[in-house]
């Protein structure tokens, strides 16, 4: 498949050249193609986004892109290839998303936010709440910046409501 | 950390922790104890409730409902009425529906076999139903999650 090669720029200035079909997966950048505001020779300026972040960015929507056009050639693909595909895909995202911080990971939500790329959000999200799930309210506040407003007596009559979720 | 989160990807990340570790996390800030008691929250983590959702088993409590599987299949809310305890729990694989039980009863969370009842009494095919009340979210002791498999 030959596609457009479009750049994005990013808030450092750092510039990438990513395929019209992978930046497409940014709502934000594909309105931008649709209204003609793309100029082939130039680079879209993303203001929010960091180049390290951005590289993260392209990296998923390129990875998509191709299971995207998968779908298409193999619409009569069996169950268990698809099975397959599933699995592969699923797999990628872990290891994608293993090898970045929980810092970087609000970072990369912020910028999926910004370019409006929905499944990035809930990739990033779900992998964020796993992280939480098993946390104290004391380490979510310093991962949320979150002051503790309730006093100590409120915090124990709270607790108190249902003890069992506890255990 | 991240001082500057928008409130709605906040909310989009919590409404994947699942109910169990939200209960911990109520005492985290004002907040958050209002928004887990938000019903437009609580809908959304049932929504988004994984098959995987960790079962809060508050004891050993195992309770035969009838539930309206009509409801089901239109994806609108299920009516449900407890009837009676059950003696087994049984594993399950999960969907995911949601349902309210009636108001009087208490429940408890629970996990089993069910045999649904039509209203003139015949039985419809078994249901492994897995339901877990999160009573910390909620005002009413009475929301419940109900995830069943149908087993052909």
């Amino acid at each position: 498949m030959s596609s457009n090669m479009i750049m994005l720029k990013s808030s450092d200035g750092a510039s990438f050249e990513i395929e019209e079909a992978a930046a497409r997966k940014s709502k934000i950048i594909a309105n931008m193609i649709e209204v003609e505001c793309v100029d082939e020779d130039k680079a879209i300026p993303l203001q929010n986004v960091t180049g390290n972040i951005l590289a993260l960015v392209i990296e998923y929507c390129n990875k998509h892109i191709v299971d995207d056009d998968d779908d298409v050639a193999t619409e009569e693909a069996s169950e268990e290839e698809e099975e397959a595909k599933k699995k592969k895909v699923d797999d990628w995202e872990a290891e994608f998303m293993n090898s970045m911080s929980l810092e970087t990971m609000f970072e990369l939500l912020l910028a999926a936010n910004y370019l409006n790329i929905k499944s990035l959000i809930d990739l990033v999200c779900q992998t964020i709440a796993n992280n939480i799930k098993d946390k104290t309210p004391e380490e979510v506040r310093k991962i949320f910046s979150i002051e503790n407003d309730f006093t100590p007596e409120e915090e124990e009559e709270i607790r108190k409501e249902n003890a069992w979720a506890f255990g | 950390m991240i001082p500057d989160l928008p409130e709605e990807l906040e909310t989009e990340i919590l409404s994947r922790v699942p109910a169990k570790s939200l209960a911990k996390l109520k005492t985290t800030c004002k907040r958050w104890y209002a928004l887990f008691r938000d019903p437009s929250f609580v809908k959304k983590i049932f929504a988004k409730a994984a098959s995987d959702e960790v079962i809060i088993l508050m004891n050993s409590g195992v309770y035969s409902i009838s539930l309206g599987l009509d409801a089901l299949q239109n994806s609108s809310v299920p009516t449900t009425e407890l009837t009676s305890k059950l003696i087994r729990p049984a594993d399950s694989t999960l969907k995911i529906a949601y349902c309210y039980a009636s108001a009087e009863k208490t429940l408890e969370s629970w996990f089993g076999t069910l045999v649904p009842v039509k209203p003139d009494g015949s039985t419809l095919e078994s249901v492994t139903v897995m339901m877990i009340t999160i009573p910390m979210l909620l005002d009413t002791k009475t929301t419940a999650l109900v995830s069943t498999t149908t087993k052909s």
